[in-house]
């Protein structure tokens, strides 16, 4: 330890500290603006300059680590003086445009001006009139505004590891850009935008529609994935008007990704039900939530009394909070006295290794999934571990993904060349000798390696699990899908397998089914059997939006999204975090239908958030005693059980190889019904590599047939460099191709033109 | 490098990657390489054409757009096609005083390009530069790697015609 001196105050520090963090220490604060705590020391804006006693020249405390009795003068005279002509050199080429630009309000540089008490214009520079940028659909650059503070340029390659945009040109002419002034195209995920200290890179969706100071702020958790990212919901009245980044707040630190920054619209959508609606005869019926609460409830007592509680069964989505998956559960058990609890999960594995174990890892290996698209904070956390911690980083999948730039071991193939490898991979781990000995050593030689996999594809759990077994030192990041994949299989919906209730549909043994927030119709397991829930005694759905599924119900029931209501969500780590209520739209949660319905079967269930959670304390063991803010769940176990050999190889007859693509727009469900993200992908696009695209002369855009055993539909071409010769991909989740993906996660089709 | 140089836009043609593909190879996986490889690649090709750029920067497993950042960095990088005969005129100041502001106007009025610029017929490349570092003999230019000092304008202008009717 070290110590200095910081206007006065003394301070023990770690050697190496810099003079800013030694100052926070100090409880001395410095302006600055280019300077990110998450990214290395820059030194670009002169703002932080301070004073070293004995030395003449002035340092900047973001780049300057302390020295031993170094004493330190961060307000003077002087100081002030070279603080304000640094910002008034900025000011020279910034418009001061501030009425009109969005960052009004919230702006580093305005905030920085009113503090030095620059009022005047020294310097008669012309003003820069470049037009403003709109290539890029979510971020918008007007690069008059920008300060050259290059924190944008900076988190797209030492955290996003895209570098989608550059420092151009030099001295003077410096700006930032992309190659040849190609358009903007990046992953979207507005990392840029955060930490942008001026209004250079705005948010398009939320671009000129409010200013700051008119916004309401609730942190929460983002609903649109597993990782379970602290947000913060802005929001107006009963409007959401973005949802942005908790400063380096939460698992995320601060980073979102495209779906979660851009694809909130859904909450406010005019798309969106208000009403309840109840089928009768062929005819459907406008109705008020307790009438078709009501009807439910009439129609759940004849069932039960005529065929049994046997013959009823609760589907509940993972997009559910714990809380509402609880009831869910104890309104089927305790009221209904049914088993079937349903679920697209399962807790055949449970979450091992947090994302900062990922991060901090130093050796990762990514098994057949693209994390980038599917899970992107975890893509960043494995991004992180491979570039800050140089730790090896093996990934296994049919066609580059992001994590190509930043790994050395990336194989790629087809499927099936995919999976011989990710086999062998796990027999070298076991002690095999064959190719991938030397990449398998740097596994079982790690200290702290991680494996990251998709739980949902039999074949992979299996190579997971071996792995795990030959290394029991091993982490396992089962990548789930939803915002609270884990937290339902915790309150109970993970225990049956999915595909039973595609039979009890089929077999008619099911005659009245109550889907809280699923779209059957959407998911490969149970797409094919979605049309048999038309014809039940009762088909209760709850969705905010008129899904395939609610359009088949004859009690349907508008609920709220995550924005609206308060509970808990279990991320991919088994953490529980509390989500809080934005936004009113005057529709009811999932817990209240549940407990309305509870009622009208003559039974009582809380829908008050406190009041649930001390049944789940009391009633899930895993859950006793937790931290409902940040806990997390300690799983008694990793794999439930041997994972079954399963044949991954790629099934039927075909040309090409078929897999399913993971999206960092969409996921299928509510997404789609956000405008801006639905410009950009709109419907699913079959993903096609460059060479086989020239071979059967196709373009992008242009519309094609793919063939397969017992699948068959049209789809929009995209043509992308990354996908492997001989194969085609296509995202999973979504009507269209749910059908296809349910004959198996690996297949071979044809293309007809 | 011997491979023939390729000075058109590559709009509809096809590109002959080898030579850059070559030199890539030579440098994968070494740290600081993005500046060797560039100055190979563009003696292969002339100059830096965007398709090239991320030809270059699919074999080095890095951004095309960091790669354009390096090269619009560097005087020594173009992304324009370049003549065949580079016109280095010396705007040092001894070469200023000497009268080489004129030599400028010369070159421009014999191809009609200014500094920077190269003309329609790919021969001439106008580059003017800060000091040649032969002071002694100003006004000076360098036409590709030959000098000429003590240049009245007219004297230019006639080096400038002989090289133009130079075949080739």
């Amino acid at each position: 330890m070290v110590t200095v001196k910081i206007d006065g105050k003394e301070v023990q520090v770690a050697p190496n500290t810099l003079i800013l963090d030694a100052a926070k220490e100090a409880g001395v604060s410095i302006p600055t603006l280019c300077h990110d705590s998450r990214l290395n020391p820059f030194g670009a804006c002169r703002v932080c300059l301070v004073e070293q006693v004995g030395n003449p020249k002035l340092q900047a405390a973001c780049t300057t680590p302390v020295t031993d009795k170094m004493e330190i003068v961060t307000r003077s005279e002087k100081l002030s003086r070279v603080r304000k002509t640094a910002i008034e050199l900025l000011l020279i080429n910034h418009p001061l445009d501030c009425p009109v630009c969005d960052k009004g309000g919230e702006c580093t540089l305005q905030d920085l001006t009113y503090e030095v008490g620059v009022t005047k214009v020294r310097f008669d520079a012309k003003p820069n009139d470049t037009p403003v940028d709109h290539t890029n659909p979510f971020i918008e650059r007007d690069i008059d505004r920008c300060v050259l503070c290059g924190r944008c340029v900076r988190v797209c390659d030492e955290v996003v590891n895209i570098q989608a945009i550059s420092f151009l040109n030099r001295g003077t002419d410096t700006i930032i850009g992309t190659s040849f002034e190609q358009p903007w195209n990046c992953e979207y995920c507005g990392q840029c935008i955060s930490v942008c200290p001026v209004g250079s890179l705005n948010n398009r969706i939320y671009l000129f529609k409010n200013r700051p100071w008119n916004l309401d702020r609730v942190k929460s958790v983002c609903g649109l994935c597993s990782c379970g990212c602290t947000v913060d919901i802005d929001y107006e009245g009963n409007e959401v008007f973005r949802m942005k980044e908790s400063p380096e707040e939460g698992i995320n630190h601060g980073y979102m990704c495209a779906k979660g920054r851009f694809g909130f619209e859904f909450i406010n959508s005019i798309k969106r039900e208000s009403e309840a609606v109840v089928k009768a005869g062929g005819e459907s019926k406008k109705v008020s939530f307790n009438e078709a609460v009501e009807v439910a409830v009439e129609k759940l007592k004849k069932v039960k009394d005529t065929a049994g509680a046997d013959a009823i069964a609760v589907v509940v989505s993972p997009r559910l909070t714990n809380e509402e998956a609880f009831l869910a559960g104890k309104l089927a058990k305790d009221v209904l006295g049914t088993s079937n609890l349903f679920s697209t999960e399962s807790n055949e594995v449970y979450p091992e290794a947090t994302l900062e174990e990922v991060e901090n890892s130093d050796c990762v290996t990514v098994l057949n999934i693209d994390v980038t698209e599917s899970n992107p904070i975890l893509g960043l956390a494995v991004r992180h571990a491979a570039r800050k911690n140089t730790a090896p980083l093996a990934v296994f999948y049919p066609g580059y993904t992001a994590l190509r730039r930043v790994s050395k071991n990336f194989v790629t193939g087809n499927p099936d060349e995919v999976r011989a490898a990710m086999e062998s991979y796990a027999a070298a781990v076991a002690g095999a000798s064959n190719d991938y000995s030397a990449l398998a050593a740097k596994l079982t030689n790690a200290e702290r390696p991680v494996v990251v996999f998709d739980p949902y594809n039999k074949a992979d759990v299996k190579i997971a699990q071996d792995i795990k077994k030959a290394c029991a030192k091993v982490k396992i990041v089962p990548a789930k899908s939803k915002n609270n994949s884990v937290g339902i299989v915790d309150m109970g919906f993970g225990a049956k397998c999915a595909t039973e209730f595609a039979k009890g549909l089929e077999s008619g043994k099911f005659k009245a089914v109550i889907v809280l927030g699923e779209n059957l119709s959407a998911r490969s397991v149970w797409t094919k059997s979605a049309s048999k829930a038309a014809g039940l005694e009762l088909l209760l759905v709850t969705d905010p939006f008129m899904s395939e599924t609610a359009a088949m119900a004859n009690v349907y029931i508008p609920v709220a999204t995550f924005a609206e209501k308060s509970g808990s969500f279990t991320n991919l780590e088994g953490r529980v975090q509390s989500i809080e209520k934005a936004v009113d739209k005057g529709v009811n949660t999932d817990a209240c239908v549940v407990s309305a319905l509870a009622k009208g079967l003559g039974a009582q269930l809380p829908a008050d958030v406190s009041a649930v959670r001390g049944m789940i304390e009391k009633e899930v063991p895993l859950y006793s005693g937790i931290n409902w803010d940040g806990g997390v769940v300690s799983y008694p176990y990793v794999f439930a059980g041997e994972v079954a050999a399963t044949d991954g190889k790629a099934k039927g007859k075909g040309k090409f190889f078929l897999y399913p693509a993971s999206l960092r727009l969409h996921s299928g469900s509510f997404t789609r019904w956000s405008p801006d993200l639905a410009k950009v992908y709109g419907e699913p696009m079959l993903e096609i590599g460059v060479e086989d695209a020239k071979e059967l002369g196709i373009k992008s855009n242009d519309r094609v047939k793919v063939k397969g055993e017992g699948f068959e539909g049209e789809f929009l071409v995209e043509i992308e460099k990354k996908v492997s010769k001989g194969c085609i991909a296509l995202p999973e989740d979504f009507v269209a191709t749910a059908g296809i993906f349910c004959n198996g996660k690996s297949l071979r089709a044809d293309i007809v033109k | 490098m011997a491979t023939e140089v390729k000075e058109t836009e590559s709009a509809g043609k096809e590109i002959d990657f080898t030579a850059c593909d070559e030199i890539c190879e030579k440098y994968k996986d070494w740290k600081g390489a993005t500046i060797p490889v560039l100055q190979q690649v563009q003696e292969a090709y002339g100059y830096l054409f965007s398709e090239i750029v991320e030809r270059i920067a699919d074999n080095l497993n890095m951004s095309a757009h960091q790669i354009y950042g390096v090269i619009t960095f560097y005087a020594q990088f173009y992304t324009k096609p370049r003549g065949k005969y580079v016109i280095r005129v010396c705007r040092g100041t001894a070469c200023h005083v000497q009268g080489s502001g004129r030599i400028s106007e010369v070159v421009c009025e014999e191809f009609g390009i200014r500094n920077g610029e190269t003309s329609a017929d790919l021969k001439f490349t106008l580059e003017e530069v800060s000091c040649i570092g032969a002071c002694g003999m100003a006004p000076v230019i360098m036409i590709n790697n030959k000098t000429y000092g003590n240049l009245k304008p007219e004297e230019a202008r006639k080096i400038f015609r002989d090289y133009a009717e130079l075949q080739g």
